[in-house]
């Protein structure tokens, strides 16, 4: 007899106006690793998270918890639900220790007086089972994205939680951490815990989960067994990692575009490396403190150190240069102006090209029809709030390619991405290598941004940056996809 | 309870009666002081709480019940069947006319009558060759014998299986059976079926060898499982290229009994998959509804999923999970009876 953690049948939920979950089914089994991939509605997966985590309104259908309606569009019961919700946000108070952290602020916490001691001596045999290397006295400031993660599981252990459900983990913690952290979810769910595991990278979840759902528009549509894990238009990605490799090798040989010597300021330090013309580099900071910072520098606003950057041959002063171009995390979010319309949004990096643009009715009139033939002409007919993730995305990134820069960089650009769209965003980075642009992409974890890249550099801080060339990716010291092809 | 405040006109008419009158009261008492020449603040303060009384009670006691009931309609249209005792759902209604309405769309929507609708469909599927069953039996059974006469045991065994299913299907007429006897039914409509498609069809059936004994006692509509693999074959495995596998997994949990009927054929696209997941969990209304995709195989399905909505509850039906290329699962959720007593709608049961 299995025992059911959480089922979900055939839940329709609505908010403003979209249905993110249309007539949803799902069950968990206790101990089990649940995977859920958004083939096509990378976005529903918000709703799905908070329509666990406390009680909203269904349209129609129930949920149940244990076997237990939690849930019904008959009668909604408002409250906060006993599943722990784990993703890149963090919930934890910086400001205090992690054993406050995980008792004191339980809402079943009913003490008068805190006894740090005790807190002390409950809390460190579970980090020290769980070989977190984390003291109960800690101050969650000083912990790593990693450690925080370990604490707000421990957290949603101690609280009592059957599920928990693990969003995106791959965004902020880097692979061996990675490969740590599936370690400790199997121990956990050998003890009984269920996790809801959703997450955009097909090979990921293969790795970890027992059974993983396909979601698409909003319902499951197939539930695969572990050995079973295999999906249709992975094909067509394979086919697409192959062509570029075979681009890459033979890719002629030219001079840096961009070239760092010894880059320290904020969190960088003493940080090398070039790029060249239609190249791609990845930047991999495997403790996710560096990124914030180098942009930061680039764009001059915390002071250089050491160190010199040479662009275009010339040295360069860090400031806000068009020939430098950054695209930013989730730019769907980040990088659209929503006051503004969509053209000014096209055309806002074009000063330099176009002076005239905000002048004459018609250099705005010729960027419109030029754009059109690229991003359609309904585009230009809407508020750039009321545009799909798509369009957004092509939106920012027609934005760049006009800008035409010497280098871009790009802050984990298939972070948030379900499947679909990982596809298109692969190929909106291929058009700027094409494009003669340098690339480099800074990410934590290698799973899409790998295929893309000439070079792999590996940070971390107080060592080292290791350098592997495209020949050397056989040997890199962890599992990422597509290796096999380099072997 | 008072019948009249079920209708909202009624309540409607009471509140707007008894609040004008102790406004009218008050202002009137309020006048008569102002005339005085007192100030009469108190009595404009307790014209004011009066009127926002007013106003809460005909939003907890009006407003509020008839966004519920509101609801609720558009979810019986949409083929949530209510039950008479959902007083929760429909607690107020308009008027009498609207009520006697309701009345009347309860009894069409009867558990008993749309159940027994259901059961006769499934049975004039079955059935609609029948004539005589014994005539029917006593062919089969000398054709079986011609058969083994002339040592044609491959028409033997089609023949026996053949009889063996006819009588399954036909003569017994229980409504509930055991999970094994809808097993073996299964596995005699398979064996037929491969004389069809020799070593090109798989059949699997799997469960936790723990539970099996207890998984094989417990009791489900009859015809539940056949058409659904029956489906399997015809709509997702018969149009694949090369070898067809279906399984069928047994599981239970502390309250139901998951039965997944897979196949690894064509599978259905999403557009398919939505309509016919549409037409699933309706409780009865589907069948009252355009059978746009009839000749695409959703008849079986929506029959066997009405007919476990109806005896057991809505928590418990049909659900497909489908993917083009990447074959086809519909999974059955029951309750765990052992026995016809512990039907939750015995009504329904006869």
């Amino acid at each position: 007899m299995r025992e059911e953690v959480l089922r979900l049948s055939h839940v329709t939920y609505q908010e403003q106006g979209n249905t993110p979950l249309r007539d949803f089914s799902l069950n968990i089994f206790a101990g089990e690793i649940m995977g859920l991939i958004p083939l096509n509605c990378g976005h529903s997966m918000t709703a799905l998270t908070e329509l666990l985590r406390r009680n909203l309104p269904l349209q129609t259908g129930n949920i149940y918890y244990r076997e237990e309606l939690l849930n019904s569009w008959r009668a909604p019961a408002p409250r906060h639900n006993q599943i722990g919700v784990i993703q890149s946000d963090s919930c934890l108070v910086e400001g205090l220790t992690v054993a406050d952290n995980i008792f004191v602020l339980r809402p079943a916490f009913r003490a008068w007086l805190i006894r740090p001691r005790l807190l002390r001596q409950q809390l460190q045999p579970i980090l020290d089972r769980l070989d977190a290397g984390i003291s109960a006295d800690a101050y969650v400031g000083d912990l790593t994205h990693f450690q925080r993660f370990l604490v707000e599981l421990v957290k949603a252990i101690v609280a009592g939680c059957r599920l928990i459900t693990l969003r995106d983990v791959s965004t902020f913690i880097s692979d061996s951490e990675l490969s740590r952290l599936h370690q400790i979810l199997r121990r956990c769910a050998k003890e009984g815990i269920s996790f809801l595991y959703l997450g955009f990278h097909y090979e990921e979840l293969t790795r970890i989960c027992d059974r993983t759902a396909l979601f698409s528009n909003g319902r499951i549509t197939k539930v695969l067994e572990h050995e079973a894990m295999t999906l249709p238009i992975i094909d067509s990605y394979d086919s697409m990692v192959r062509r570029q490799l075979h681009r890459q090798q033979s890719r002629e040989e030219r001079p840096p575009v961009l070239r760092v010597e010894g880059l320290s300021g904020g969190a960088v330090e003493g940080l090398s490396f070039s790029v060249a013309p239609g190249e791609c580099v990845v930047l991999q900071d495997l403790q996710n403190r560096v990124f914030k910072d180098l942009i930061q520098l680039l764009h001059g606003e915390i002071p250089m150190e050491a160190g010199r950057i040479w662009l275009d041959g010339t040295l360069y002063v860090p400031d806000r240069d068009r020939r430098i171009a950054v695209v930013r995390e989730r730019p769907d979010r980040s990088m659209i102006f929503p006051q503004m319309s969509c053209l000014d949004n096209v055309g806002i990096t074009l000063d330099h090209r176009l002076p005239e643009l905000w002048r004459s009715a018609q250099v705005q009139k010729g960027l419109r029809r030029a754009c059109a033939e690229v991003l359609g002409d309904e585009v230009f007919q809407h508020l750039p709030e009321h545009l799909s993730v798509r369009q957004k995305y092509d939106l920012v990134y027609q934005r760049v390619l006009l800008q035409n820069p010497k280098v871009v960089f790009c802050v984990q650009p298939f972070q948030g991405a379900d499947l679909e769209m990982r596809i298109h965003i692969w190929e909106l980075l291929e058009q700027l290598l094409k494009k003669g642009a340098a690339l480099v992409i800074l990410a934590i974890n290698l799973a899409d941004s790998l295929s893309l890249a000439s070079r792999l550099i590996r940070i971390r801080q107080g060592a080292p940056p290791e350098v592997y060339e495209q020949a050397e990716f056989a040997r890199i010291p962890f599992s990422a996809p597509w290796l096999d092809l380099y072997r | 309870m008072d019948h009249r405040s079920f209708y909202l006109s009624h309540r409607t008419r009471t509140l707007a009666r008894a609040a004008f009158a102790l406004l009218a009261a008050l202002l009137a008492a309020a006048l008569v002081r102002a005339v005085r020449g007192d100030r009469p603040v108190a009595l404009l303060a307790l014209s004011l709480a009066v009127l926002l009384a007013a106003a809460a009670a005909a939003y907890l006691w009006i407003a509020a019940p008839f966004r519920r009931r509101e609801r609720a309609l558009r979810l019986i249209m949409e083929g949530y069947a209510a039950k008479k005792e959902e007083r929760t759902v429909l607690d107020c209604a308009l008027s009498p006319a609207e009520e006697q309405m309701l009345q009347q769309m309860r009894q069409v929507l009867d558990p008993a009558k749309v159940f027994s609708l259901n059961k006769r469909q499934a049975q004039y599927l079955a059935l609609q060759n029948q004539i005589n069953p014994h005539f029917l039996y006593n062919t089969l059974e000398s054709i079986r014998s011609e058969a083994m006469l002339a040592q044609l045991d491959s028409v033997a065994d089609m023949t026996e299986a053949l009889a063996g299913f006819f009588r399954y299907t036909i003569s017994k007429v229980e409504n509930l059976v055991t999970v094994e006897e809808e097993l073996q039914n299964c596995e005699t409509y398979f064996r037929i079926q491969q004389y069809r498609f020799g070593s090109r069809l798989h059949l699997d059936i799997q469960c936790d060898p723990e539970d099996r004994e207890e998984l094989y006692q417990f009791r489900l509509p009859k015809l539940t499982l056949q058409p659904i693999l029956e489906n399997c074959i015809i709509h997702g495995t018969e149009l694949k290229i090369g070898a067809g596998h279906l399984t069928i997994r047994l599981q239970r949990t502390q309250k139901r009994l998951l039965i997944s009927v897979a196949d690894d054929g064509v599978g259905m696209d999403e557009e398919t998959l939505d309509k016919l997941n549409g037409r699933l969990g309706k409780g009865g209304l589907a069948n009252s509804q355009p059978k746009e995709d009839e000749g695409q195989g959703g008849v079986a399905l929506v029959n066997v999923d009405n007919r476990i909505r109806l005896l057991f509850g809505e928590e418990y039906g049909l659900y497909v999970y489908s993917m083009e290329g990447m074959g086809t699962t519909v999974e059955i959720a029951l309750p765990c009876i052992s026995s016809d007593w512990d039907v939750k709608n015995q009504e329904v049961l006869g």
